[in-house]
């Protein structure tokens, strides 16, 4: 049977029978390190507790666990906790070409079916970057059509790669992938209405439990059609007004999307991120805040037009704010989620920084690229120019950057298990999965 | 009042007793249906999936004595009945052919339009309603003004949005906001409770025309079911959405079926007789 959805499942299974690649296992770990950060970073918020408390009333037999959680869940539940949490502080990666966030709804499918399944950690780790490859090639496939038509394409895709991760990790054939994938693309979710609402991040978490049925039906031989991405009404039709099937194909096996998945540094809207940069540069040449008069953002024209707020109100309208960023990052020489904690949005100080931000738009810049002029009282200017903020494809996170930012993350919620957490975050050793829930789990010591 | 807030007040309306009737008769027939598909292979496949989650018995499934979570319950339900009717539609299309009697309208039963054939909201309201009635003990007079305040909701968003669907399955996209009226109905939401769940339900609208018929489209239909009766538990304890899930800029209706007006919305505060 050919067909292009099913040469794509043929290709992902042919993918899973070898070894990956050091590259992408590189890429995978990376992705992997950072999704569990922000797991456990979100572990203990409202949206998360809700999840958890209705698995526990309604969900089966507890034996799946939650990143920073000591409640064990059944499998769908605990896919639906664990993308919620990896997507809540929209801190978790992102593939900028098609702005898939590909970490959550995997995460969330191979930890808790890993862990029933006792499964070794190399096919773990390898399941996990079969599925975000195939819902990157898919987003490619879709974009930018998809998207901008108002689907939030971390869950449409999401549930595509959540069904191929599990597949995977279950040992399905190409026939089975297939079926899986057609199940999975008749039970996609996420229309960006949600955005500002706890069911963004429903949407990975729901990808992860619908993907995780999709292959458990695939795998009982559930019936289901061939060809379901192009065929006339198919996934396609319906879901964009131009698709490139061919994206789905190009090199699938050989070049790897997941390596250019990229790691926010800070927990706010990436376009002002160059700004971020520059502001952290100055902060030491600008020890007293109080003397600052004037701060001029050259910067690409996207910033002050999605993030343009001067003065929010809370931490939630901060993430959105550049002025904030840029304040905040000058006076505290750091920008983390204290930063955007409700309390320090509204302090005297940032507040006089943020009116003291006149955004120049320049569409000569990238927009990973901004420059920060800094007027102090006595006439001085301290300037920063940024060429490719952190965090961006030409200038990627480094290992000891990515590893600081899962220290930031994961100390507040599970004080003195960073390191355990990041060795075993790389699923290098045969069990590695269970030593890296342990590491997860609150209260059980680390080994 | 917008779509979305219309629809959520409309969750606490009184059932005239017409329509109470209706929905009584619609009980039944989704539940006959329901049961005479339970060993189809596909429902075997399905709750053996359930199964194996080992979820707690909260409520029944047609034609079997085992008991699952309200949402596996849904699903079964759901996926049962609408297997069930789209294999007799499919069977009288086949007689009607051989018969040489064809259009005789049948195809009515069928669950989802790109051959325009008229949906099939029952069979998603239905179980949705049995289920959440079951795990919290309801009278089946409550359950069946559930199902008619849900069947309000299907036709009214189907007159609205239901003709500019496009290729998306009607039944199993409009049934995500008819089965989670009723079950917010049973759960005794608040109108804000249920304009969240409108929009945790919404979101989950999927399906497609071109899959309605057979064991993957039957499973369309079960999962807005599921889906469903999970949204209404999850705004219950306070899981937010947008509160304007139908109607907003990147809701719904402007995905789902952007060349129709969400404000056409039959805007009457009650539930109609039937």
């Amino acid at each position: 049977m050919s067909s292009i959805t099913a040469d794509f499942c043929a290709g992902l299974a042919e993918r899973a029978a070898r070894p990956l690649p050091p590259p992408a296992r590189d890429a995978a770990r990376r992705s992997l390190l950072n999704v569990v950060a922000t797991a456990v970073g979100a572990s203990r918020t409202p949206a998360v507790d809700i999840t958890v408390r209705h698995a526990r009333r309604h969900g089966g037999a507890p034996v799946a666990p939650v990143p920073g959680r000591t409640e064990r869940l059944d499998l769908t539940g605990a896919a639906l906790a664990t993308g919620i949490a990896a997507h809540l502080d929209d801190f978790d990666d992102t593939h900028l070409a098609t702005v898939i966030h590909p970490g959550a709804a995997t995460l969330a499918t191979v930890v808790p079916l890993g862990v029933r399944d006792g499964a070794p950690a190399d096919r773990v780790l390898h399941a996990f970057a079969l599925g975000c490859e195939a819902q990157l090639r898919l987003g490619n496939a879709v974009s930018p059509g998809h998207y901008d038509a108002g689907w939030h394409i971390t869950g449409t895709c999401g549930v595509v790669g959540a069904a191929v991760a599990a597949a995977v990790l279950r040992g399905l054939d190409a026939d089975g992938l297939r079926t899986a994938v057609a199940i999975a693309a008749t039970q996609t979710l996420g229309h960006r209405e949600a955005f500002g609402s706890m069911t963004k991040a429903f949407h990975p978490g729901k990808a992860a439990a619908n993907g995780l049925v999709a292959a458990a039906l695939a795998e009982r031989g559930f019936p289901a059609p061939d060809a379901i991405l192009e065929r006339p009404g198919g996934f396609f039709a319906a879901f964009t007004p131009e698709a490139h099937p061919d994206a789905l194909l190009d090199g699938l096996g050989e070049r790897w999307e997941l390596e250019k998945n990229a790691f926010k540094p800070y927990p706010c809207g990436i376009v002002s991120h160059p700004l971020i940069d520059a502001a952290v540069a100055a902060a030491p040449r600008v020890p007293d805040t109080g003397a600052v008069r004037e701060i001029r953002a050259h910067c690409h024209p996207l910033v002050p037009e999605l993030m343009g707020r001067i003065q929010p109100a809370d931490g939630l309208q901060a993430r959105f704010s550049a002025a904030h960023t840029i304040a905040a990052g000058l006076a505290d020489g750091e920008l983390t989620l204290r930063q955007f904690r409700d309390e320090r949005v509204v302090r005297d100080d940032v507040h006089r920084l943020r009116d003291a931000v006149r955004f120049l738009a320049d569409p000569g810049l990238r927009r990973d690229e901004a420059r920060l002029e800094i007027v102090l009282a006595d006439g001085t200017e301290v300037a920063e120019h940024v060429t490719h903020a952190r965090g961006s494809l030409a200038r990627p996170l480094t290992d000891a950057e990515l590893e600081s930012k899962a220290r930031n993350l994961i100390e507040d919620v599970l004080p003195g298990r960073t390191d355990a957490i990041i060795a075993a975050a790389d699923l290098a050793a045969p069990d590695g999965l269970a030593t890296l829930v342990t590491a997860m789990t609150p209260g059980e010591p680390t080994r | 009042m917008t779509a979305t807030q219309t629809l959520a007040a409309l969750t606490a309306s009184a059932v005239p007793e017409s329509a109470r009737t209706h929905a009584t008769a619609a009980v039944s027939e989704v539940t006959a249906a329901a049961a005479s598909a339970i060993t189809d292979p596909a429902i075997t496949a399905l709750s053996d999936v359930a199964s194996a989650l080992s979820t707690p018995p909260e409520a029944p499934v047609p034609g079997t004595d085992a008991r699952y979570s309200a949402p596996w319950s849904a699903y079964l339900t759901a996926t049962a009945a609408t297997l069930a009717t789209d294999r007799q539609a499919t069977d009288r299309q086949a007689a009607d052919r051989q018969a040489g009697t064809p259009g005789s309208g049948h195809g009515a039963e069928r669950s989802s339009g790109a051959d325009g054939a008229a949906p099939r909201y029952a069979a998603a309201v239905v179980p949705a309603a049995l289920a959440v009635g079951a795990e919290q003990d309801r009278r089946p007079d409550a359950v069946a003004d559930a199902v008619a305040i849900g069947l309000d909701v299907a036709r009214r968003v189907d007159d609205a949005l239901g003709d500019a669907l496009g290729a998306f399955d009607r039944t199993a996209t409009i049934g995500h906001l008819a089965a989670v009226a009723a079950a917010a109905r049973l759960l005794g939401l608040t109108p804000d409770q249920a304009a969240h769940a409108y929009g945790i339900a919404g979101t989950q609208a999927a399906g497609f025309a071109a899959t309605a018929s057979g064991p993957v489209g039957a499973l369309q239909v079960g999962k807005a079911a599921a889906d469903a009766v999970e949204a209404a538990y999850l705004a219950r304890d306070g899981y937010t959405a947008s509160p304007a899930g139908i109607e907003g800029r990147r809701g719904f209706a402007a995905l789902l079926a952007p060349d129709a007006d969400p404000a056409a919305v039959d805007p009457a505060p009650t539930v109609p007789a039937s």
